[in-house]
């Protein structure tokens, strides 16, 4: 970052942000039914937005070696970027968040979770096949800009999913789980149970006629549903006037049951971080209530 | 640099091994209603594979100089496990470089050009504030340039360079936004991307037309769909389930995707084509360094061919195909498409509708899903076919089925088949967008499930 803002004070300009990210992933990965594949991913990236007379400039990197020709770059795209007079945090933010834990979770201890639980998934479904995938990120962010902002985090996360999927008397089926936490302890036994409940319910083939029903939606399910509620809420779909819910604030236009809740501050979430890409500090807040 | 990269191949300790480096410049002109943004990112990095006893080590870097400790990295995953041996197909060594030739390279054409170009593009958006509330037009620019290395000697060179435009015009009345996008996209250079003005209006107008039309009657219909929307289908529905990575250990599976089995009736021929220079999904050499080929997937209705890894290739012992892509450097092979189609037939497009008493004509398709066998899909638009005449159009069209019904179902294959690539990709196991074409001619279908009012 220094190279980066040495040049940035050579070319006098006055705002700035830079954000540097670092991931290395290890993973395991089993193929139908078998160990397959282990992965080591590292990589780190650099993103740099100038604003220099009212105009933002945006470049991306992930190899310092000429970091002349970046900020240069940068100033280049300026000519057509956006106006605007955007407002840096500077507030230094206390990372209280217990998000990182310094913990393993060894190559080996994963070949044999997911041996234990493929064993379990065939001999009972012989036909089936069995994908999963255990991996570990690490994840550490870095964010300053010309507002004298400082920032940084680190988190581990770690994840797994699995896949079983073929052929039975009713047709070609799968069933899947996934799941996600900052620190390696999953419930085995329970995603087992969930698999198998997936699977016996494929046992039985029910053909349903098209029409209207009352519906329930598990929780992994309903994914869609807020994935559509925010892109109607997204603050640029809002200001180019392209989400229905312009002009809503305040109206009713859900059930009263529900209520529609972005944390960044739950320390069980591996979606949490002190602040966000720009050094905003995360909160929570209640987009939909009631 | 190229000789700091081949110092790895020596470090490599397995039954072979792979090493990959690119370089990828990406430049993107954005408009979103007045504003414009233009932004430039350039990405180093490469990848040591290692396979050995039936397991595969995989390590990316991003500096050249962590070569070596990469390869001796994956080296050693790639002994954390024993399992049954697979002998590994003998591979042809080939040295090569490869570079496109372009008659209009974007390279060369100044970014205020450029912009100027998608500047009068949006003008065309903001002069139509009548009709709709605004748009978003996305001009994408990709050079990649790849080195992949082989232990047994295999040594390539290949330059790709994509431009794509893609354009998004939302019509709203107050209470519902009305999207109709279009999208152009391959490796013919600058030129896929100019004289697009009809494509914009007809983009305003359809979005427009569309927020003040019916909803369709769910229900069965006989179905026309339009290249795109069909070129979608063939790949989505059939194309993944002809990857071998999914089946190639499980005997089950494999009897229900048997080579020599019918799919459809005659008149369908479904190919997976990686050597169509120019279009998006064309490669030279997939990213195991195997040559791109033709290979089909159906053949006058029956099954043909899968698609192939070295690796699916060896456990099934079947011919290679040069289907092992990655989207970038961080990611290992896998089996994937490169341009997919459904070959053209001998009916015209007037004959198939003519013959229609009661059906749909279905374009364009703004995404979906499939399940196995098993999809589900939206169209951009819809119109009625009424005793032969296209008749008004119908919105909110989704089509669902089974994809080995819907094949028997194709009763007609027209003879205008139309590839596109546009700017965004093909999804698989967390891979997304590789570059990949689709494609079909018209295709009429029986007994297709609508989902609607």
């Amino acid at each position: 970052m220094e190279k980066i803002l040495n040049e940035i004070g050579k070319r006098k300009i006055e705002k700035y942000d830079i954000f540097y990210e670092k991931r290395i992933k290890n993973e395991v990965k089993f193929e139908q039914n078998e160990p397959q594949e282990f992965i080591e991913r590292k990589e780190e990236g650099y993103g740099l937005r100038i604003v220099k007379d009212g105009k933002r400039g945006f470049i991306s990197f992930n190899l310092l070696e000429n970091p002349e020709e970046i900020v240069e770059k940068a100033i280049e795209s300026l000519i057509y970027g956006k106006e605007i007079e955007p407002d840096f945090p500077s507030e230094k933010i206390e990372n209280k968040l217990k998000i990182f834990y310094d913990l393993e979770w060894e190559e080996k201890d994963r070949i044999e979770i997911g041996k234990e639980m493929i064993n379990k998934i065939s001999s009972k479904y012989k036909d089936l096949r069995v994908n999963a995938n255990f991996s570990k990120e690490y994840i550490e962010k870095k964010i300053l800009n010309s507002n004298g902002f400082e920032g940084e985090f680190k988190k581990n996360v770690f994840s797994y999913y699995i896949y079983a999927f073929g052929l039975m008397p009713t047709g070609i089926v799968f069933a899947s789980d996934t799941e996600a936490n900052f620190k390696p302890k999953f419930n085995f036994d329970k995603i087992l149970e969930n698999i198998f409940f997936l699977l016996e319910k494929c046992e039985v083939e029910e053909k349903i006629k098209s029409g209207r029903y009352p519906v329930i939606f598990s929780p992994t399910s309903l994914s869609f549903f807020t994935h559509a509620i925010i892109q109607g809420i997204d603050g640029k779909n809002f200001e180019k006037g392209i989400t229905p819910l312009k002009d809503k604030k305040g109206e009713k236009i859900l059930s009263d049951k529900i209520t529609i809740i972005n944390d960044s501050e739950r320390e069980d979430l591996v979606g949490s971080a002190p602040f966000d890409d720009e050094g905003v500090k995360g909160e929570k807040f209640k987009f939909i209530e009631n | 640099m190229k000789e700091i990269i081949e110092k790895g191949l020596s470090y490599i300790d397995g039954e072979m091994g792979w090493i990959i480096y690119e370089i990828t410049e990406i430049t993107n002109i954005v408009c979103f209603g007045e504003d414009i943004e233009v932004s430039n990112s350039k990405r180093y990095g490469g990848n040591v594979r290692v396979y050995n006893n039936g397991n595969f080590g995989f390590v990316t870097f991003t500096n050249s100089s962590d070569v070596i400790s990469s390869a001796k990295k994956a080296s050693i995953l790639a002994k954390l496990e024993k399992k049954e041996k697979i002998n590994l197909k003998n591979l042809k060594v080939i040295k090569d470089k490869f570079s496109p030739q372009l008659k209009n390279d974007p390279r060369k054409i100044p970014i205020s050009e450029k912009v100027e170009i998608i500047k009068n593009y949006n003008k065309i958006f903001l002069d139509s504030k009548d009709r709709i509330r605004n748009a978003i037009i996305r001009y994408n620019e990709t050079e990649t340039k790849k080195i992949i290395l082989r232990t047994d000697g295999t040594n390539i060179e290949e330059e790709r360079i994509y431009t794509g435009i893609a354009f998004s015009a939302f019509a709203f009345d107050g209470s519902r936004v009305q999207p109709f996008m279009k999208s152009f996209g391959d490796q013919r250079g600058f030129d896929t991307i100019l004289n697009k003005e009809k494509d914009i209006e007809e983009a305003i107008s359809n979005a427009f037309l569309l927020l003040k039309s019916e909803k369709v009657e769910g229900g069965i219909y006989t179905v026309i769909l339009d290249p795109d929307i069909a070129g979608i289908f063939i790949h989505e529905a059939f194309g993944h389930l002809s990857e071998a990575d999914h089946l190639h250990k499980n005997e089950k599976l494999k009897e229900i995707m048997k080579i020599g089995k019918k799919m459809g009736s005659e008149i369908l021929n479904v190919v997976d084509n990686g050597t169509l220079y120019g279009e998006r999904g064309f490669y030279r050499y997939d990213d195991e360094g195997v040559p791109s080929s033709k290979t089909y997937l159906i053949k006058n209705g029956i099954f043909n061919s899968r698609l192939h890894s070295i690796y699916t290739a060896s456990s099934m012992d079947e011919e290679l195909t040069g289907n092992a892509r990655a989207i970038n450097y961080r990611f290992s092979p896998i089996v994937r498409m490169s341009c997919t189609y459904i070959e053209p037939g001998e009916k015209s497009f007037e004959e198939v509708v003519d013959e229609i008493k009661y059906g749909l004509y279905v374009k364009g398709s703004i995404g979906g899903q499939t399940e196995i066998e098993m999809f589900t899909f939206s169209a951009q638009i819809a119109y009625l076919i009424e005793n032969g005449k296209i008749k008004k159009p119908v919105r909110d069209v989704i089509l669902t089925g089974n994809v080995f019904e819907t094949l028997k179902n194709i009763d007609a294959v027209c003879n205008d088949l139309k590839i596109h690539g546009g700017l965004g990709g093909c999804g698989k196991n967390g891979q997304f967008p590789l570059p990949v074409s689709t494609g079909s001619p018209h295709i009429r279908v029986k007994n297709v499930l609508i989902g609607g009012k």
